[in-house]
């Protein structure tokens, strides 16, 4: 009986099924993490997962050096150089998508994952 | 049969770069004075458009159309700028004079992006009163000149860099995308994709949510008392200032979210109805076919009757429809 393909056919059969398969086998990092952009962009991204006990993290910007505290469930600017300490003010940070900006550092600290809504206003 | 299969695989391996193509990106940048971001499938150039929006309207920008006309210049103005002017003309109109652009001396007197913000005193308020009193463009020619005072289109740019932004990506191929410019958001959903918006919750912080927009093309904005603002002697004093007295409206509400489907239009309207009456709001709104949420002074929240599909409330919170 005759072949249906040749061996040179099937190797490139192969070739192309494994790249296919690989766009849709590419494993998605599960886990929370923290993302820390500074003049929108990322310059950390932690996992959460190890931060047993909280710790302090420094970015340094232009307007001075700002805080940011990071614990196992949440995290918060502890403290900023700009005036108006909104960025501090708006405490923890614990559902994912969640979003604390500092304006005048341009810096914000952000919980990846599933967001419940895809923007704000107000 | 051998040529079907390679068709086959050939397919798949197209659909797959294709849906590389396709993926969602997502962008933030720091424009205009704020935090913006940019989610898009497909599409390009969000940022170059909010971008080049800012150096075009900005007066805080050397060398924008509008620092240029503030500093005596004739410009050639393109069309779309002239084209929001008259808008702002229009709502300021109506507002009986509450809401204009031709207050650059009062914004510039207050300068609430300053970290030195503190409350002029009467004299300053009535000479940047008398400076800003020239509201209206003249033509020299094809040009533009502006006689004294200044423009700021704090109140307009967000909402218009954001529309700006949307479109760019419209026309570049995007199938959905959400842009986000401070608090002015744009949408697009070429499918059945609705984006929820959630709308601040005044008495909250920042994170903390009242209400849900549910939209697909469309842009919401917002103003409130509670952003760019500061506290001197138990008085607080906001940004949305009435350009007839030179200071900060005292309104009967908090925020004032508007829909619509201009996102220079959605950012201008919630800066008018913040100084209105819900009667008179009901009208412009009407007027400019746009829909609102207002959140007043005790809580309460107000909302014209179009938004019911498109708003509800946390929590089960009341919602009043004028």
């Amino acid at each position: 009986m005759k072949k249906l393909f040749r061996l040179p056919d099937l190797i490139i059969i192969l070739l192309i099924a494994a790249v296919c398969l690989t766009f849709f086998l590419i494993p998605k990092k599960e886990g929370r993490y923290l993302i820390i952009e500074k003049s929108g962009e990322e310059i950390r991204k932690l996992d959460l997962s190890s931060y047993k006990t909280p710790e302090k993290i420094t970015i340094e910007t232009t307007e001075g050096d700002l805080i940011i505290e990071v614990g196992e469930n949440y995290a918060r600017i502890k403290s900023s150089p700009c005036k108006n300490k909104l960025c501090v003010r708006c405490g923890k940070i614990e559902k994912s998508g969640e979003t604390v900006v500092c304006l005048p550092c341009e810096v914000s600290i952000r919980l990846s994952g599933e967001t419940e809504y895809d923007g704000r206003t107000g | 049969m051998r040529k079907l299969i390679c068709l086959l695989l050939v397919f798949s391996l197209s659909l797959c770069i294709a849906s590389c193509g396709s993926a969602e990106k997502s962008e933030t940048f720091y424009s205009m004075g704020t935090y913006c971001s940019a989610t898009y499938s497909g599409g390009a150039d969000a940022e170059k458009a909010v971008r080049d929006t800012e150096n075009l309207i900005s007066a805080r920008v050397v060398g924008s159309d509008i620092y240029k006309l503030n500093h005596g210049e004739t410009v050639n103005l393109p069309d779309d700028i002239k084209n929001l002017l008259a808008l702002c003309a229009d709502v300021s109109a109506f507002t009986e004079g509450k809401y204009d652009v031709f207050v650059l001396p009062l914004t510039s007197l207050w300068d609430f992006d300053s970290e030195e913000a503190s409350v002029p005193s009467a004299e300053e308020i009535e000479k940047a009163l008398s400076d800003s009193s020239v509201k209206s463009l003249e033509t020299v020619g094809e040009g533009s000149i502006l006689k004294s005072g200044g423009i700021d289109l704090g109140s307009v740019g967000k909402g218009f860099g954001c529309e700006n932004a949307v479109n760019s990506l419209k026309e570049s191929g995007c199938k959905n995308c959400i842009v986000s410019v401070g608090g002015s958001i744009g949408v697009y959903s070429e499918g059945d994709k609705e984006y929820k918006i959630a709308l601040r919750d005044p008495f909250g912080s920042q994170n903390d949510v009242i209400g849900v927009f549910r939209l697909k093309n469309a842009y919401v904005s917002t103003s409130g008392s509670y952003e760019k603002c500061f506290t001197k002697d138990g008085v607080l004093y906001h940004h949305i200032l009435d350009a007839r007295t030179g200071f900060p409206y005292e309104s009967d509400f908090v925020s004032v979210s508007v829909v619509s489907q201009s996102g220079a239009l959605s950012d201008i309207l919630s800066t008018a109805c913040f100084m209105l009456s819900v009667d008179e709001a009901r009208k412009l709104l009407e007027k400019y076919s746009s829909e609102a949420v207002f959140v007043t002074k005790n809580g309460d929240i107000i909302a014209t009757s179009g938004i019911k599909d498109i708003f509800s409330a946390k929590d089960g919170k009341a919602v009043s429809f004028i």
